[in-house]
């Protein structure tokens, strides 16, 4: 279990536990700023983007104590406010039986980051009481939202997954999940500071991947899939290879294997990457 | 995993496109909706809902007239909250997703529950424990109205959530499996099950 797991798990996944998906659909309200939602927009969040620009100074200057410096403190507040964690297809969509209700919305992410337009941009999911209140942020949710049932938003997760994105739970104030993220390298900033900046915003799956090599027939169709920078075509096999360190169990290079020699293994069995989040 | 290689296959579709015809919602533009409960509706329903009034009766007709008290508490409760005057736009979308999916529960019901405890009890510590559509949790923490139904001797004050419960899934048009936990260190959760 992850350290999320242990804190709000009650014996199980976090993600899966119903509890935090729950909150009030009410408050009384209040005068002023508060009223109007501002202080929790969800696109400020931001998965970490706010510190990147200072953190590529870091690194440029080489000082690896001040880069530290900005990740530790940055990732000490989004650990109690925004983060995200890889899940599996499977999981998610027992997540989409567990949280209500369902919104399709597009990516913040790609809109920013690869100039997406809206109508081609509904990769994400916001969940939870809050999308009741969608409209308090009308940037966010500038293209509009739809809602769906968990049957329909299941069959819209399939697709997104067979079109090769990563699916993510994403906290809105610890440990409450308020949407499901599905995106990919480099247009969700997530993922992109994990990979680019190992700064642990968004924190590995439950699960690796491991290639069965006697099923493998190296006809290379997982190698475009890995989000990760994990698989690679081990030259003198010719057959799938995958750096099990590098790998989040996202599990996207299973279903695209037509032999079915890639299965996703428990992160704990294996003691090397039991504490590798 | 759900889906192997040949079940992906199957899977056809663009994410992007609507799931059904103008089940898109856009933005209003200039619109400024208010969405949580206005203090107002706390006096409205406490002026028309007298506590004192309520604790004299229970004193003098017995526990048994708690439910007709959670009965008479939730009917004022409902006519106010969908009243033109404290309608809001949380209540406006909640309605319009339900029409949308067809999914009435939990929300559609759970709005009347907690406008009930603001309302009741507005000072008082309370989370949803679970609200999917198959299940709704509800745990208060010290409930101050059951504190006061025990300093009058009434001590199964759960019959008068209960019978407001059930006056809340009667307006909500849906059939309930109710139950209440009480572990009498001053947590209590209700459960609702939809039959």
């Amino acid at each position: 279990m992850c350290w999320v797991c242990e804190k709000y798990g009650k014996g199980g996944k976090w993600y899966l536990n119903p509890e935090n998906f729950a909150r009030r659909l009410y408050k009384i309200r209040k005068e002023g700023k508060e009223a109007a939602g501002a202080d929790a927009d969800p696109q400020a969040a931001g998965m970490g983007a706010g510190v990147v620009a200072e953190l590529v100074k870091a690194r440029i200057s080489g000082d690896r104590e001040w880069e530290n410096e900005i990740k530790r403190e940055a990732l000490e507040q989004a650990y109690q406010t925004h983060f995200g964690q890889v899940v599996t297809l499977d999981e998610y969509l027992q997540i989409l039986d567990t949280a209500y209700p369902l919104a399709k919305m597009t990516c913040g992410c790609r809109r920013v980051q690869r100039g997406m337009p809206d109508e081609e941009n509904f990769t994400c999911m916001g969940i939870g009481p809050g999308m009741y209140k969608w409209e308090r942020w009308p940037e966010t949710y500038r293209g509009g939202v739809e809602f769906v049932t968990p049957a329909e938003a299941k069959e819209w997760a399939m697709m997104n997954h067979k079109e090769g994105r990563v699916q993510t739970v994403d906290v809105f104030g610890t440990p409450y999940i308020g949407g499901l993220c599905q995106c990919e390298y480099p247009g969700c900033v997530a993922v992109r500071n994990r990979i680019d900046y190992d700064f642990k915003f968004l924190l590995k799956g439950h699960f690796v991947a491991k290639v069965d090599r006697e099923k493998c027939t190296g006809c290379k169709s997982c190698l475009g899939r890995c989000q990760f920078k994990a698989l690679n075509l081990e030259v003198y096999t010719s057959k799938a290879y995958i750096d099990l360190d590098q790998c989040f169990g996202c599990g996207l290079c299973v279903t695209a294997c037509p032999s079915g020699a890639i299965q996703l293994l428990d992160r704990q069995s294996m003691p090397g990457l039991a504490e590798n989040w | 995993m759900a889906l192997d290689f040949k079940a992906l296959q199957k899977i056809k579709g663009n994410p992007s496109f609507e799931v059904a015809p103008n089940r898109r919602l856009k933005i209003n533009p200039g619109q400024d909706y208010v969405y949580d409960m206005p203090k107002e509706l706390i006096y409205k329903v406490n002026k028309d809902f007298s506590m004192e009034n309520m604790l004299n009766q229970i004193t003098n007709a017995g526990e048994e007239s708690l439910s007709i008290q959670g009965t008479k508490f939730m009917t004022i409760l409902i006519r106010e909250a969908d009243s033109e005057r404290f309608q809001d736009r949380t209540a406006a979308m909640i309605e319009k997703v339900a029409q949308q999916t067809g999914i009435r529960f939990p929300h559609v019901f759970e709005r009347y529950i907690e406008l009930g405890i603001l309302t009741l009890r507005p000072r008082d510590a309370w989370t949803v424990t679970e609200a999917t559509t198959r299940t709704l949790k509800v745990r208060s923490y010290d409930c101050s109205l059951s504190k006061l139904l025990a300093e009058k001797g009434v001590k199964n004050c759960g019959l008068f959530c209960l019978a407001a419960s059930k006056t809340a899934a009667e307006k909500t048009g849906i059939t309930l499996d109710i139950t209440c936990t009480n572990d009498n260190m001053g947590i209590c959760e209700f459960t609702y099950l939809p039959q």
